[in-house]
């Protein structure tokens, strides 16, 4: 038996797309064009499409997911992971091409969908969860951890068009939540809601990545993905272009769509532009991997289409769960005085304070005599990722290897103790 | 969360485009009949669930087509009524067709009306039409009821052979079936031809003895009707629970059953087809 959960090889989706009709010459033709309309519909429905009205969303995409691997899979709209999705999840079928799931597999496009209005959560729990491919006796066992998850309490005796949205979405993901499957393809809109709730259905995606589900997630935000997955596959046009370690291909992923669209990486007049960004331990060698106790030098291009009076950078450090450290001129009093041109902006941090089996994002902006106007909005314009080991901080051992990834990425000096005699607190001797 | 075992011996599944030739996987239609109990379940509750009158609304519709058909056609155009009075006689017809023309347009439009469904998640879209065809089972038990009392107000006792009612409501159930789901794939790219399914529907009833009886059709063309397998399941029914002494006749039986399995057939062909592309198309 193979060893890869779900196996995709020259997979293809082709839609028909319109294309534009010829004008009618003139008013007689209008109207003859009127009476042929529905024979004109009938034959072009037919007739095989021609090669100007095809469109491949996806077009021959080969890759392997192994049992209990987390891929994230990013590109941009129109990129083809909708179809990909949709094609795995068997809402829509493909045009060529094949792809092998094994195990259970539980797809969420979208939550609470199926949810009739007029039946009650409970009910519709029954519902959706069978939908899902719930066994009822799965639902009934698992009925009150999905309420206590949705907290939607005694409102679960209430037909769900008066629930609100937010709790709409709140048992709807409670559900699919528990469908515990081998292999999950999910998109990742999903984690909806307020920020607590989002955290909760992050939590849940990771609990079921560490405990051997096989995960293939549709990412839109690189952000969260970095510290969930290990590979990531870029889909570029409807094809695969880069698959691989997540961190590299998400750096490119992002470079590339910083050059692609000149908006993002130039500022709303044209006055600032964002080339190049390098990452470095202060040897000038540029990587993406960093251990506890390296240097980080980070080195921007930026090119100036006039004089920028008093430009500010800042650069922010974000990690699964937010912002973890930076770097503002806004706060520390440096200061450019004058950008003309362009030129390289440096900020080195001398050590990183940081865990291994983390990876974070680089975000940067800058704006122009004390923020009084934005120059670059805060954007994702980097990804690295630490590695190795925490021995720099005293943290060895396969626990602490299981751990390191799960906590607080950061590490101050710090201390324990304790003043009974029954709870003494003493350094481990191992 | 429950560790997902990795499964040696789990199910495997192979998608690939669907070829020319498809036909739906009646085998995981089975494997998911809880989902079919669950859908039949949403289709009532939903159906009744914000009704002054619930679940009466049941016996209120048959009960208004009974008169207004025994004031047109039994005392207006008076009809013959095979020695039975004109509603007992229509509603003994009545009690299948009504079944089997909510069976007709429910499955005809369960692809398009659960398109919001059918985009986001899979499950076997035949699902849709067979939940809608048990739930309209439950309003075919109530018409038997009020056929019940009926009987009794008339004083008419039904023959024995009224016990296989059921397999011919069975064939009513494969013909609308069979016709719906060629129709449901058509609708799905062609919205209008929910309004054609009615108007056939409407057509095909006058069509079939329901309002008038078999033996008022010349002798010569009486093959023509009785190709139809609507008109041995309305004969069958009204021999049977009326004893009305016009047995019904079996000659042109096996036609209508090639035509109502041939229909069932080209149904499931031409559904599968549809539900492979309602998200893309519909």
């Amino acid at each position: 038996m193979s060893d890869f959960s779900i196996e995709v090889s020259g997979l293809g989706k082709r839609y028909r797309i319109g294309v534009q009709e010829p004008e009618p010459a003139n008013r007689l033709a209008a109207v003859w064009g009127l009476v042929k309309a529905p024979f004109h519909y009938l034959h072009s429905t037919l007739r095989a499409p021609s090669e100007d009205e095809i469109l491949w969303a996806l077009r021959d995409a080969s890759f392997q997911v192994r049992r209990g691997e987390v891929l994230a899979v990013v590109g941009s709209n129109g990129a083809g992971k909708s179809t990909l999705l949709k094609i795995l999840s068997r809402v829509t079928e493909p045009s060529e091409g094949r792809v092998t799931l094994r195990g259970r597999v539980g797809s969420l496009l979208e939550v609470g969908t199926g949810f009739h209005p007029d039946l009650t959560g409970r009910e519709n729990v029954f519902l959706n969860g069978s939908i899902l491919g719930m066994r009822q006796s799965e639902i009934r066992a698992k009925f009150d951890e999905i309420v206590a998850f949705a907290q939607i309490g005694r409102f679960i005796d209430t037909p769900v068009k008066r629930y609100s949205s937010g709790m709409n979405v709140r048992l709807g993901f409670a559900v699919a939540a528990h469908l515990d499957p081998e292999v999950l393809i999910i998109d990742e809109v999903l984690a909806v809601g307020d920020a607590a709730f989002q955290q909760r259905c992050a939590q849940r995606i990771e609990q079921a990545a560490r405990s051997g589900t096989t995960i293939l997630l549709v990412s839109h935000r690189t952000a969260t993905v970095s510290n969930l997955c290990k590979r990531a596959l870029w889909l570029d046009q409807g094809t695969v272009r880069m698959d691989g370690d997540c961190v590299g291909v998400l750096d490119q992923y992002l470079e590339a769509s910083r050059k692609a669209s000149g908006t993002v990486a130039t500022s709303s007049d044209g006055s600032l532009s964002l080339g190049d960004i390098r990452l470095h331990r202060g040897d000038g060698v540029a990587t993406r991997f960093f251990e506890p106790g390296d240097p980080l030098v980070i080195e921007a291009d930026l090119v100036a289409r006039r004089t920028l009076e008093q430009p500010r950078f800042w650069f922010a450090v974000w990690g699964a769960n937010g912002p973890v450290f930076g770097a503002n001129m806004l706060v520390d009093g440096y200061e450019a005085d004058v950008l003309s041109r362009g030129g390289t902006l440096r900020c080195r941090f001398d050590a990183l304070p940081l865990l291994p089996n983390h990876s974070f994002t680089l975000r940067f902006g800058a704006c122009e005599v004390d923020r009084s106007r934005e120059l670059l909005p805060t954007q994702e314009v980097a990804q690295f990722a630490i590695t190795g080991s925490g021995d720099r901080y005293g943290f060895e051992g396969d626990q602490a290897d299981t751990y390191m990834g799960r906590i607080p990425p950061v590490v101050l000096p710090y201390s324990w103790g304790g003043d009974s005699p029954r709870f003494g607190v003493r350094p481990g001797s191992g | 969360m429950r560790p997902a075992e990795p499964s040696r011996t789990g199910p495997v599944l192979v998608i690939e485009p669907a070829g020319r030739w498809p036909f739906p996987n009646l085998k995981e239609v089975w494997e998911r009949r809880e989902l079919l109990w669950q859908m039949t379940w949403r289709d009532l509750r939903g159906r009744y669930q914000q009704m002054a009158l619930g679940p009466l609304w049941f016996l209120l519709q048959p009960i208004q087509t009974m008169v207004l058909f025994t004031v047109l056609f039994g005392w207006v155009a008076k009809l013959p009524s095979q020695d039975r009075p004109y509603p007992v006689f229509i509603f003994a017809a009545l009690l299948p067709w009504n079944f089997f023309s909510s069976v007709l347009t429910g499955t005809t439009v369960s692809l398009v009306s659960n398109r919001q469904l059918l985009t986001k998640i899979y499950f076997p879209r035949l699902l849709l039409p067979l939940s809608r065809l048990l739930s309209t089972s439950l309003d075919l038990g109530m018409s038997f009821a009020i056929l019940g009392a009926l009987l009794l107000f008339y004083g008419i006792t039904p023959r024995l052979e009224a016990l296989f009612v059921p397999v011919w409501i069975l064939l009513a159930a494969v013909t609308g079936l069979g016709t719906g789901l060629c129709f449901a794939g058509i609708t799905v790219r062609y919205r209008d031809f929910a309004e054609f399914a009615n108007l056939l529907g409407r057509t095909w009833m006058y069509l079939t003895p329901v309002v008038y009886s078999l033996q008022i059709i010349p002798g010569k063309w009486r093959w023509i009707a009785q190709i139809n397998p609507m008109t041995h399941v309305v004969e069958f029914c009204r021999w049977s629970l009326l004893n009305t002494g016009f047995p019904p006749d079996y000659s042109m039986l096996p036609y209508a059953l090639l035509v109502a399995f041939g229909l069932l057939g080209l149904g499931l062909w031409m559904f599968r087809l549809a539900e492979s592309n309602i998200a893309d198309v519909g």
